[in-house]
Formats: structure tokens, sequence, C-alpha cells
């Protein structure tokens, strides 16, 4: 099955979007997505790893054996990151501090790694990158919807202007944890209503883990 | 050494700060292995065990090795090796010599080197600037209340099977819902550590 | 069967060495960068907290005896108007980083936190006017200050930091 370069990208989006379809890299998403600013600014960070690693091992994917792929992949998925961090940190000092410990976690999401091991391995470069794109576009995107939930009823701006009425009546459980776990809860139900036969990963098993092929259990977790 | 500070960093890790429901560290193991209480206690172990092992050897990699060569900037990716790394080895050594055990553990091992809570440990110990028991105690006391989130958790989802929520909730929506109630839960042990000494 | 060991395991140190020398030439390059925006960043806080002051200079503190570990840095000012400390305690979430300015009678003429990671919405008073605003004036006794209910650990540590840097003010004025 051959796509074009618009379905991979577009499938990334939508169709299989990390965050809102496969119910990847949670973590980061629940974490970041307090406001709308931050969110954009990991989900750019994620999209540069994600480019990087994805490039890298389309290069190397004749190169880098089958048996020793998985510590190859994460030492370069976390060079990246590293690269990130070095660049936000000298250059985006306030987005530094905002993300916190979440800026170097980047290298265990596991978006980046599920991209390596299923795409970027087995695909040209050119694909790779498209692939890139769309993920880290989705992931951005669903980054984005939440936080601009979660910071519009939870302080009562969006990208830091102040909304009127809201701004004095904002409820500040939706900044906090609970409020990240509902307003996830309530999207995800959203897409489940939207979308009739593309249905939101019911359940965590093998068929949505991206480490269960170097996991090597399949079906027993 | 001071005791007091010590069981302050253990309560808070466990209740106030719990990584998973306050801080969104290892999420996705929260959810996904949490549907019966087999599992979920052995992942809870699988994940105490790892965050203690990676913090002994990555305390004093990051203190005595990378901090003094200047290396600092190779944190996260030495960090991640090493964690890959033990993780094989106490699998290999589990699977050799303690077959018992690892048959509870075993399963739970190979997500240990992209679980973000460990990973999380092993980096805050270091920007935190604890002392190596320090550091080891907030592993302990981050593993624990992984743990007791997991349990609690698992007793909750039970109910929430048997519940008919609406259609669009079903399945993962309305577990979520359940993990923001545990997570509001856990707020009413704010203010408890701060009162512990008074 | 050798082959098949040293293959996988050449790749992996290439790749490793490669990437540690791309992220080693990363650093060089941004180093200067960061040191100079912390710096500037510190000038900035000490302005506001000493607006009269011309200029700073450092004091080393190995060069007084029995200044309290908290105190990380310490200057005097180029115009004799007082003196600056930047301290850091452990509070309840990690350290909390203070930096305070002090006349030359002992009084603190403003504080304020510079980092901190105590829990939002319940330690994070720290930041805030009503809280710093008392300790304006203060040589001492500080038991009166308010805080919020359930909140004593962030509390006692600000007052700490205070109380660490009058004590090095005292031992560096002389």
């Amino acid at each position: 099955m051959k796509l074009s370069k618009k379905d991979i990208f577009t499938r990334g989006i939508i169709k299989e979007n990390p965050v809102l379809v496969l119910l990847l890299g949670l973590c980061p998403a629940l974490a970041v997505s307090t406001q709308a600013e931050n969110a954009i600014g990991l989900g750019l960070a994620t999209t540069f790893v994600l480019l990087g690693s994805n490039v890298v091992i389309s290069i190397l994917r004749g190169i880098i054996p089958g048996r020793t792929r998985i510590p190859c992949y994460i030492v370069l998925i976390a060079s990246f990151t590293v690269l990130a961090k070095m660049a936000i940190e000298a250059y985006a000092h306030p987005l530094y501090q905002a993300l916190g410990i979440f800026l170097p976690l980047i290298a265990v999401n596991c978006i980046i790694f599920a991209r390596a091991e299923m795409f970027a391995s087995k695909n040209k470069v050119i694909d790779s990158v498209v692939d890139a794109l769309g993920t880290g576009a989705g992931f951005t995107l669903a980054l984005l919807a939440i936080a601009s939930v979660r910071e519009i009823l939870g302080s009562g701006s969006w990208f830091g202007m102040s909304i009127p009425w809201l701004e004095h009546n904002h409820a500040m459980i939706f900044t906090l944890a609970p409020g990240g776990f509902i307003v996830l809860a309530c999207l995800l139900a959203v897409v489940n209503k939207v979308s009739k036969e593309r249905k939101v990963a019911r359940e965590f098993n093998c068929a949505t883990c991206p480490a269960a092929e170097a996991c090597g259990r399949a079906g027993e977790c | 050494m001071d005791f007091r500070a010590l069981i302050v960093i253990m309560m808070s890790a466990v209740l106030v700060n719990n990584y998973v429901l306050r801080q969104f560290l290892g999420v996705c193991p929260f959810l996904g292995v949490s549907r019966d209480f087999k599992s979920s206690v052995g992942m809870g172990f699988a994940v105490i065990f790892v965050m203690m092992l990676a913090t002994t050897v990555t305390w004093p990699i990051q203190i005595f090795l990378l901090n003094t060569s200047g290396l600092e900037f190779m944190q996260t990716v030495v960090f991640i090796l090493v964690i890959a790394t033990l993780v094989q080895l106490v699998e290999v050594v589990l699977k050799r010599y303690f077959p018992a055990l690892f048959a509870s553990l075993g399963v739970y091992l190979p997500l240990m080197t992209t679980n973000c809570a460990v990973l999380a440990v092993t980096i805050s110990n270091i920007n935190q600037g604890y002392t190596y028991a320090e550091a080891l105690v907030h592993a302990l006391g981050a593993g624990l209340g992984f743990l007791l989130a997991m349990v609690l958790f698992t007793g909750v989802r039970t109910q929430t099977e048997s519940a008919d929520p609406p259609e669009a909730f079903k399945g993962i929506p309305i577990t979520l819902i359940s993990a923001a109630l545990l997570s509001l839960a856990f707020f009413g042990f704010d203010g408890v550590i701060e009162n512990i000494f008074r | 069967m050798k082959r098949t060991y040293v293959m996988p395991l050449l790749v992996l140190t290439l790749i490793c060495v490669v990437v540690s020398v791309a992220l080693a030439i990363m650093h060089s390059i941004t180093e200067p960068i960061i040191t100079e925006a912390a710096h500037e960043r510190a000038q900035i806080a000490m302005l506001e907290t000493l607006p009269d002051a011309t200029g700073f200079e450092q004091i080393s503190a190995y060069d007084f005896d029995g200044i309290p570990v908290s105190i990380r840095e310490m200057y005097r000012t180029s115009n004799n108007v007082g003196y600056i400390f930047i301290a850091a305690v452990r509070g309840f979430g990690g350290d909390i980083t203070v930096i305070a300015g002090v006349d030359n009678d002992g009084r603190i003429i403003s504080s304020s936190t510079l980092s901190h990671s105590e829990t939002r919405g319940i330690g994070n008073f720290i930041e805030e006017e009503w809280f710093i605003g008392q300790f304006i004036g203060l040589r001492n006794n500080f038991e009166d200050v308010d805080t919020i209910a359930g909140a004593t650990i962030t509390r006692d540590a600000f007052i700490h930091a205070i109380e660490d840097v009058l004590i090095a003010f005292e031992i560096v004025r002389g």
C-alpha cells in the first residue's frame, strides 16, 4: 500500500492523531497544557526532535543493525532532545522555565519512538520528513486544543490575553491536575462522537502500544 | 543527617506531589496496566525497583562524573542509556536467578525504558539538589506514590467497568474522568506535610 | 558468528561518538549565551531590589567568616546605598531562591522570590506583594509575618532566608 505525501501528512493530524486517537504522549499533553503558549512551545520542540530523529533514522536505516536498533534510536532521540533543550534555554528562557522537566522528557515521548520504529526505519527520507511534520502538527494541535480549553476556563485568558468576564470568573480547577484529566476526557468523548468509524483506541493494549514490537512479549501485557 | 527532611521528602512524593495524580508523570502505564489488581501491584513494584536502582546509579554518575568534567549537558542522554542498560541487566539477572520474581515483574520491565516517571525521578533528584540519601528516599517515595495511585485506581476502575456511561464516554474517557476524581481527592493531602512537625 | 556481535556494537559506538561531538559543539555555542542572559536577568533583579544603586560589585564569601551557607551571592553597591544578597533555602517542594536588598542600617528595603517550586495555589504566595511587602523596613522579629493557612514550611523557609541575609549583612558590614 503506497500512500501519497498528502495522505502521510494528514494521517498524522486526523486519522492517527497521536494524542486524541492513538492516546500516545499523554503525560506531556496533560502537564504542559495549562497555557496555550506553552503548549505550542512544547509542540514545536517535540516536532523538531521528531523531525531530526525521523530524518537520521531514515538515512541510517540500512546501517543500523536490527539487534541494537533500540539503543541507537534512544541515543539519537535523546540527543535531538538535548539540542532542542540547549537552544530553548539560550534563546527562549521563559519557555524553558515554563516547560521545566518536560523538556528533557521529550526524549521518552513514546510518539517519537513509535514513529522511528514504525515509519522512519522502513521508509525514504522525504516520506519520513512528511510523516514527522504531520505527526508533529497533530501533536501540537491536540495540545493547543487541550490548552485552549484549560486556559480559557481556568485562567480566563487565551495566549495571555484576558477575556472579559471570564477573567474574574475563572475556575482554577482547570489549571490543576484534575482539570487536565477532565478536559482530555471530554475531548476524547467529542472525537468518539464525531468520528463514527475511526473510534479512539478503546483501551490500552499491545495493539496500540508503540513498544510492542520492541517489547517482544506481544500479547502478554 | 536531618531525619525530618527525609520524612518530608518521602511524604511529599507519596501524597502531595504524587507523580501520576499531581504531576502527570507515568500516565500511560497508570491507565494501561491498572485493569486488575495483580498487574497493577506488579507494575507498581517494578517501578519502585527501577526508580531506586536508577537513582542509585545515576546520582553518583552526575555528581562524580558529569559535574566534575563539565559534561552536565550530556545528562539526559547518559541517564536514558543508563536506565535502558539497567533494565536489560535486571531482566537477564531476574530471568536466570529469580524466575519466580521474573514471572511477576518481568513483563513490565521493558516498559520502564520509555516510562517518563523513571527518567523524571533521576533528573529531578539532581535539579532539586538532593543528597544521596535524600535522592534515594525521593525515588522510593515517588515509586510508592505510583503504587498507591495504581492500587487505588484499580479499585475505582473495577467499578466503572460495570457502570453504563454515555456511549461517547465508554472506555478511556470515563477512565480519565475517574482519574480526575482520584486526583481531586489527593488535593485533600495539601497542607498535611507542612503541619506534620508543628 | 563473531561479526554479528561486532558490527552492531561498532555502529552503536559510532553513533554515540558522533552524537557527543555534535552536542559538545552545540553546548559551546549556547553556553555563553545562557550565562550572559542569566547575568542580565540578575542585573535587572538587583536594580529592581535597590533602584537607587548605580552599580554592583560582587563580594566573595571566602573573605569573611561565618557567612550562612544559604547565602549564594553578595553585592555591595558602588554609590554605597546598601547591599544585595541572594539566598537559597530548602522549601517545601525544593529550593527557594530569594533576593533581598538591605540598607546601611540593616533594614530590608525590598525582597522577592527569584525561583521556587512550591505548590501552585498554596505556596506561591511568596511571589506576591502582600507577603513580601511585610518585610519592608524590618530588621528582626518576623514572628508576626502573616501567611495563608497550612503553608508554614514555605513561610518559615522564606523567613529563614531573610534572617540569613541579615546575619550576612552584619558580618559583611563589619
